[in-house]
């Protein structure tokens, strides 16, 4: 049994992160939530006056504000979508296969981790450009036209293969975590009782690991949501993601109030996502228990 | 059949992984590489030179300066905090451990222009100690999530036992508690580490015109309307090589567990 420590007492601890954090991270953000009503502005003589201009323009339906945060969306919500199959089966064969050089091939899909983004996003721009080796390739078996661009297009495809290629080994790794929670004999029991391989994975282990899963999708996901470098290397110059906008705006338009109604939205998005995500989920699986 | 299957998927995953880091290698070596061509034309050292000429050395200095001092000040302010919430039962734990997530939930860009204003009316832009304070907003959960998972894993009578025989809480501390999370500490500290050698956008937009990163000076050759793939790959090298070399590190000494564990918990 852990201590218990009075509520006062831990503030003491937490105070160095606290103290931190407000400075650094709370208080910046007020100051972009008081610039998006034009409360507060950054370089302007103009007095600071209320007004809801910024917000108008962001949800103007014909507006590019809101395709902007769309276009956010479903790009890092299907490369989300393709990182979980992908992992899923890898976390299964790397659980279930044991072979010569396992160790080697399991270090091997950690690098991208530690690669850093701009740098994978450079890299897959050199394959993806036209005249790099997949692009070639994929010319070549005629899979795309020849002409078809696979970076800086409408749909970003380009950031979705970086954005795959970057954080999937989180979520095998995740993934991997709540295997080796599972207890093996359920398994054993499974498959002794007559079901085959795939059935025993997709009736038991896919359910049992569904945690790791889970925690590891929506932390993909709003890494690739909020991130800048990829989409700034390997976006075009239209559709763009809502980071992207927001920077140029500050930038090269000195647009501060139309970028903080951006920030204002973005943030609380990537917040909802999340909460209602993990709600919807803690939902789902108290009701199987 | 389970033989071919396992082939298929290691050599797969090993071009998969490597093959996007050849063609940096392949890059920076080259000193022509004609359109059609499939290899480079004629390989050199043209590139390295051209941006060791332009100021490579003052950044490989700067960022692996920076990186240690956030690795630094995160684990200061972190080891307490995770001291208190790892070995202690406190009311809202749950509630603080999802605090920590939020600086990894906003987007960076949105803290940023924030920071942007408070900065630029401190005259801090382009000051070494505010790049280092910033870098810590995203390193600093790591650092407390692994931390806070290896003191969570410590028998609680361990406290109890060497403060009835006598020892002070900063004795305590010091001596029992430290050794017993250096594993998270490590992993931890990896974590912080490649954070801050990988930031960019918040390095881009807070620390020009003094601090160029390395991942910054990247940009002047990856950025805006052009690529120049020679330089930029030049550059990445000296990036890719140290993560590799983490990479090992992390396979040898720490367990992938705690890879894992120091993202999230529940």
């Amino acid at each position: 049994m852990k201590p218990k420590v009075k509520f006062s007492v831990a503030l003491l601890y937490l105070s160095p992160v606290i103290i931190f954090y407000s400075f650094i991270f709370v208080l910046p953000l007020i100051l972009v939530f008081l610039q998006s009503f034009g409360l507060y502005s950054l370089g302007s003589t103009k007095p600071p006056k209320f007004t809801l201009e910024y917000y108008l323009k962001f949800f103007d339906l014909k507006g590019p504000y809101l395709e902007s945060l769309w276009f956010s969306f479903w790009n890092s919500a299907l490369a989300t979508v393709i990182i979980s199959i992908i992992s899923f089966f890898l976390a299964i064969f790397f659980y279930f296969v044991n072979f010569k050089g396992k160790s080697f091939i399991s270090a091997t899909y950690k690098i991208p981790l530690f690669i850093p983004y701009l740098i994978s996003a450079f890299a897959w721009w050199n394959l993806l450009s036209p005249g790099g080796y997949v692009q070639r390739l994929l010319a070549a078996a005629r899979i795309v036209n020849p002409n078809m661009l696979l970076v800086n297009d409408p749909n970003g495809i380009g950031i979705i293969v970086a954005n795959v290629w970057m954080n999937f080994p989180y979520m095998v790794l995740l993934i991997i975590g709540t295997l080796k929670m599972i207890d093996p004999t359920l398994i054993e029991a499974s498959r002794t009782l007559g079901s085959t391989f795939w059935k025993s994975v997709f009736k038991i282990v896919l359910p049992l690991s569904m945690p790791g899963f889970l925690a590891g999708s929506i932390l993909s996901f709003i890494g690739m949501f909020g991130a800048f470098s990829v989409a700034f290397i390997l976006g075009a110059s239209w559709p763009q993601y809502m980071s992207i906008s927001i920077y140029n705006d500050v930038t090269q338009f000195s647009q501060y109030g139309m970028a903080s109604v951006q920030s204002v939205v973005y943030m609380i998005s990537a917040i909802l996502i999340t909460y209602l995500y993990t709600k919807i989920i803690a939902k789902i699986q108290g009701e199987r228990k | 059949m389970k033989r071919i299957s396992i082939s298929i998927v290691s050599v797969a995953m090993v071009l998969i992984i490597f093959f996007p880091v050849f063609v940096i290698f392949e890059w920076a070596f080259s000193t022509i590489w004609y359109g059609t061509s499939l290899f480079p034309t004629q390989l050199g050292f043209r590139s390295f030179i051209q941006v060791i000429q332009a100021g490579l050395g003052k950044s490989l200095i700067l960022s692996f300066t920076i990186a240690p001092l956030v690795v630094l000040f995160s684990a200061l302010i972190s080891i307490p905090a995770a001291y208190i919430i790892g070995t202690k039962d406190i009311k809202s734990k749950k509630l603080i451990e999802n605090l920590f997530l939020i600086p990894l939930i906003v987007p960076p860009i949105v803290s940023g222009i924030g920071i942007l204003s408070i900065y630029t009316q401190l005259g801090l832009i382009g000051n070494y100690m505010a790049i280092v304070l910033v870098h810590m907003i995203g390193a600093t959960p790591y650092m407390f999530r692994s931390v806070e998972a290896s003191f969570e894993s410590i028998d609680p009578s361990i406290e109890e036992a060497a403060r009835v025989l006598g020892a002070t809480r900063l004795r305590t501390i010091l001596r029992i508690y430290l050794p017993l999370v250096t594993p998270g500490l490590l992993s931890g500290s990896v974590f912080a580490f490649s954070w801050s050698l990988n930031e960019f956008l918040l390095t881009l937009l807070l620390g020009l015109p003094n601090i160029v990163t390395l991942p910054v000076f990247l940009y002047r050759y990856v950025g805006g309307y052009y690529i120049s793939p020679g330089p930029a790959s030049a550059i990445s090298v000296f990036l890719i090589v140290p993560s590799l070399f983490i990479v090992y590190l992390m396979e040898k000494y720490i367990k992938s567990e705690y890879v894992a564990g120091a993202g999230i918990k529940g």
